[in-house]
């Protein structure tokens, strides 16, 4: 009884590794989350050969008890045959407990009963039943004799690993402590490095790391003296754990590799498994893709052999984000989707998780934001749901930003940017702890060594002097009372300095804001200001000709007054002067009112967008925002030069749009055309003179949609920057003279704001088209 | 005298019309209009010979005004005809660099067509 309990323990452990660098507790039932592993997988860990040899073992053990004539010696036998059916069939061996523990009660059989006992609550802890094992515990702690203090080390073992896999780690390390001063007491190195074990994971669990370290070293050391290779590599694995978590990666991989080693040399499977795995993940986390594949691989080879849908869909996942990030993108994306499929089948939450995770940093890492999102959002689901908020959630919340920001959202993109900056925030205090745990570490373990030194002296000068043993357990007990202090020293000073970092985020990410509508508002300014000088000029012209066509209009009235009172009226003159004159009136009408658009065109673009759609008439937009940004430009740069055309269809209908804000799209297109035509001439002029710059903007309708294009023959957009053009903050200009938010609002603009799209087409060297297609 | 009025606005041929209306019927002045740079370079090209003198605006789409005069001064015609720029009010920008290649003189915009009148002497006609 006693010899299996810590076995089924710490196994349960290795199941944890699967999924992410943390410990996950597997082992406890009913009150663990839902994303842990199935926690009754170390009962059927056993290779299949050994559950045959079992099965041979039960049934010869049948036969010899039916034969057996003495009662407890049957009972003994019994007892057996109940450690052997724990392992296949947890139900029966309860039930066969309760049988016998009648048979044995009735007898007054002092060593059945406290067996048959021990094994009832060991068992009742593996089927989640902790009221019936506590009370079995219970019984046996009144009814046993003070000379079985194996025995009653052992019952204290029991009530330590329930307390453990019932998630009360400090309730498991206090009767586990107890356990382990007994044993040391009667140099019970059977049962330490099981005891050691299980009361490193509590440690484990507390974060208290080099308590951890300090019993694991202890258990590895016993097993080592007791040759137990296959207990090596198990203490080795978690060793290799304790070490990853305390950021220590290279102690962490060398020990992965020892325990594998020795887990293959007693082919121990089971451990061999989770050592490929922790280490693929810990290759992961180092963004050593080589090695996290090659690793990854193995461990799916190996899950698949032994039937671990779960860690196998862990391994696919790791794989698959290792080739990703090597680019080799066909091959990962399989391996993702294989991933997601056996990750599905396992119903493990953690694995779908990971499997998603995967398949969408392949996609992100191609570019295909759009597609990326769903398998972000999934795993961050699921990751919330769990409550994981660790690394991996933070990346993937910074990834998921960066997608909905390429795909122009930007409201998601700042949301999913901030939970990522909050969850670095809270990393960054495990991160603390963590160093102030090493600290602690570090000290302890010197002191720990000064004491250990000072004992042995001790030991030497009085040999086996219990008071001064029980001085220097005294002394340890101070030295850990220290420790505690300086540890919780140092986490408050953490906590401090964490307190600031989220104050300093926060303050960030509030200029962030600030910052941002200030770039949206140059940016407006900017286009403002090209228009100013297109406008100065502009106006010049309708006003021209109010002043010249109304000053010779009064001129014809005159002469048209002269004729009148003259005896020989030419009246084909009069009525000449008449029709001129009215169409002068006509001409004044006409300029005035174009100087009128021009000065409320210039308002408008500076205001705010009111956001009111009025029926609108694009081809007069159009006509009205390519000549100010001609002339604008004009004015600006001297040299700058190209022909324009207008293709405006005239059975175009009025559209309700934003009328400032469709403007302002159809500005951004001609101005960055012009640009493009204007650069491109910069240079071929000086070589030929055959290139002709040229812009041309044409609407017509199309299947009940109106499309504005507007073509240009510049220099065309290379396919590297293509994708990029949308992006807020992108430009290719020289700095300071574009804000890179033309095309960004642009797109906002036209797909958010109108429903509408716009897309572009372009040939390197030949030249760019902009489409924007709008809904009537 | 012929007159080539260079203007992107196609409302500078009713306006020239009508204020030179007794001119142009007296047949002291002739006009001729072209709406862009390239469309007087070709009109020059077919008028060689013919003396003439050329009022260009300077901004229009393709090819500038700078660039008709730059063409003008130093290509295509000899000996080259007066050219009179006309500009923005207060662009003194253009007005250096069409000085520079070799403007005859400026007009600004509102054009003031009796000072026009009195630069081609056209005053008591």
């Amino acid at each position: 009884m006693v010899n299996t309990y810590h076995k089924s323990y710490f196994q349960a452990l290795f199941t944890v590794k699967s999924m992410t660098n943390r410990v996950h507790f597997h082992f406890s039932l009913p009150n663990c989350k839902s994303y842990r592993y199935l926690p009754l997988l170390f009962l059927f860990h056993s290779t299949f050969i050994q559950l045959y040899s079992q099965n041979r073992q039960l049934d010869s053990l049948s036969q010899v008890i039916e034969n057996e004539k003495v009662d407890t010696t049957r009972i003994k036998l019994n007892i057996d045959k109940i450690n052997l059916l724990a392992r296949s069939d947890l139900n029966a061996a309860i039930a066969l407990g309760k049988d016998q523990l009648i048979v044995a009660e009735k007898l007054n059989f002092y060593k059945g009963i406290v067996k048959l006992r021990s094994q009832l609550s060991n068992n009742y802890i593996f089927t989640g039943n902790y009221e019936e094992a506590k009370a079995h515990i219970h019984f046996i702690e009144k009814f046993i004799k003070p000379k079985d203090s194996i025995f009653y080390a052992g019952i204290l073992a029991t009530y330590g690993m329930m307390y453990g896999v019932m998630g009360k780690y400090d309730s498991s390390i206090f009767y586990l402590t107890k356990t382990i001063e007994l044993n040391e007491r009667i140099h019970n190195d059977i049962e330490l490095p099981g005891n050691y074990t299980n009361i490193a994971i509590g440690y484990m669990q507390l974060a208290n790391y080099p308590m951890a370290l300090q019993y694991q070293q202890k258990g590895l050391a016993l097993a080592q003296k007791n040759g137990n290779k296959a207990q090596v590599a198990r203490t080795m694995l978690n060793m290799a754990i304790t070490y990853q978590n305390i950021g220590d990666t290279l102690k962490a991989i060398d020990m992965y590799e020892n325990s594998i080693q020795q887990a293959k040399e007693t082919n121990s499977k089971i451990v061999e498994l989770y050592g490929y795995s922790n280490l693929a993940t810990l290759y992961v986390g180092n963004k050593e893709w080589g090695k996290a594949y090659e690793l990854a691989m193995k461990s799916v080879d190996l899950a698949a052999t032994s039937g671990d849908i779960g860690i196998q869909a862990a391994g696919l996942a790791k794989a698959g984000l290792s080739l990703a990030n090597q680019r080799k993108f066909t091959e990962a994306a399989e391996l993702s989707k294989q991933s997601i499929t056996l990750a599905e089948s396992s119903r493990q939450p953690m694995n779908i998780a990971q499997a998603n995770n995967a398949m969408a940093t392949v996609l992100f890492l191609q570019q295909k934001y759009k597609e990326a999102i769903p398998y972000f959002e999934k795993n961050l689901e699921i990751l919330q749901k769990a409550s994981v908020f660790e690394q991996s959630f933070e990346e993937a919340n910074k990834f998921l930003s960066t997608c909905y920001e390429k795909t122009g959202n930007y409201k998601r993109a700042l949301e999913s940017y901030r939970i990522g900056v909050s969850i670095s925030d809270s990393m960054r205090s495990i991160q603390n702890i963590r160093k102030a745990t090493e600290v602690s570490m570090n000290y302890e373990f010197q002191k720990k060594q000064e004491i250990q030194e000072a004992e042995q002296k001790l030991q030497k000068e009085i040999a086996q002097s219990r008071q001064l043993a029980l001085l220097a357990g005294l002394g340890v007990l101070l030295v850990l009372a220290v420790t505690a202090f300086i540890g919780y020293k140092n986490k408050q000073k953490a906590n401090v300095l964490l307190k600031e970092q989220k104050d300093e985020v926060e303050n960030t990410l509030g200029k962030l804001k600030s910052t941002q509508a200030q770039l949206i508002q140059s940016e407006k300014m900017a286009s403002l200001g090209e228009l100013t000088a297109g406008i100065a000029h502009e106006i010049q012209n309708p006003l021209n000709f109010v002043n010249n066509f109304s000053e010779v209009s009064n001129d014809l009235i005159k002469e048209l007054k002269e004729e009148k009172v003259k005896v020989n009226r030419d009246e084909k003159l009069e009525d000449e002067l008449i029709a001129d004159i009215s169409s002068n009136l006509e001409k004044i009408n006409h300029h005035g009112k174009r100087a009128d658009a021009i000065v409320k065109g210039m308002l408008q673009h500076s205001r705010t967008s009111s956001g009111k759609k009025e029926p609108t008439d694009i081809n007069g937009l159009c006509d009205e925002y390519v000549r100010l940004a001609y002339h604008g430009l004009r004015a600006k740069d001297k040299s700058f030069t190209s022909k324009f055309e207008t293709n405006l269809d005239a059975t175009l209908p009025k559209v309700n749009i934003v009328a400032q804000d469709m403007g302002r799209v159809i500005l951004n297109l001609i101005n960055n055309a012009f640009y493009t035509v204007n650069e491109k001439y910069k240079v071929e002029s000086q070589k030929t003179e055959s290139f002709e710059p040229t812009v041309i903007i044409s609407t017509k309708m199309t299947d009940g949609k109106i499309e504005i294009r507007v073509a240009d023959n510049g220099n065309g957009i290379p396919d590297a920057i293509k994708e990029k053009i949308f992006q807020p903050f992108f430009t290719t200009k020289p700095t300071g003279q574009g804000t890179g938010l033309g095309l960004s609002l642009a797109y906002d603009i036209v797909t958010k704001g109108h429903s509408g799209s716009i897309k572009v087409e372009t040939k390197d060297g030949i030249g760019t088209e902009f489409y924007v297609v709008l809904p009537v | 005298m012929k007159i080539l009025v260079v203007d992107d606005e196609q409302d500078v041929k009713a306006l020239f019309e009508q204020r030179f209306r007794k001119e142009i019927k007296d047949g002291r002045v002739e006009f001729a209009f072209a709406y862009s740079g390239e469309d007087a370079l070709q009109l020059l090209n077919r008028w060689e010979h013919e003396a003439l003198l050329i009022l260009s605006d300077i901004n229009m789409p393709g090819m500038s005004g700078l660039q008709l005069l730059e063409n003008v001064k130093k290509r295509y015609m000899k000996p080259p005809p007066v050219v009179m720029m006309i500009t923005a009010y207060g662009d003194a920008e253009n007005y250096k660099i069409a000085k520079e290649l070799g403007a005859d003189d400026f007009l600004t915009k509102p054009v003031d067509f009796v000072a026009l009148k009195e630069k081609l002497n056209l005053t008591n006609g």
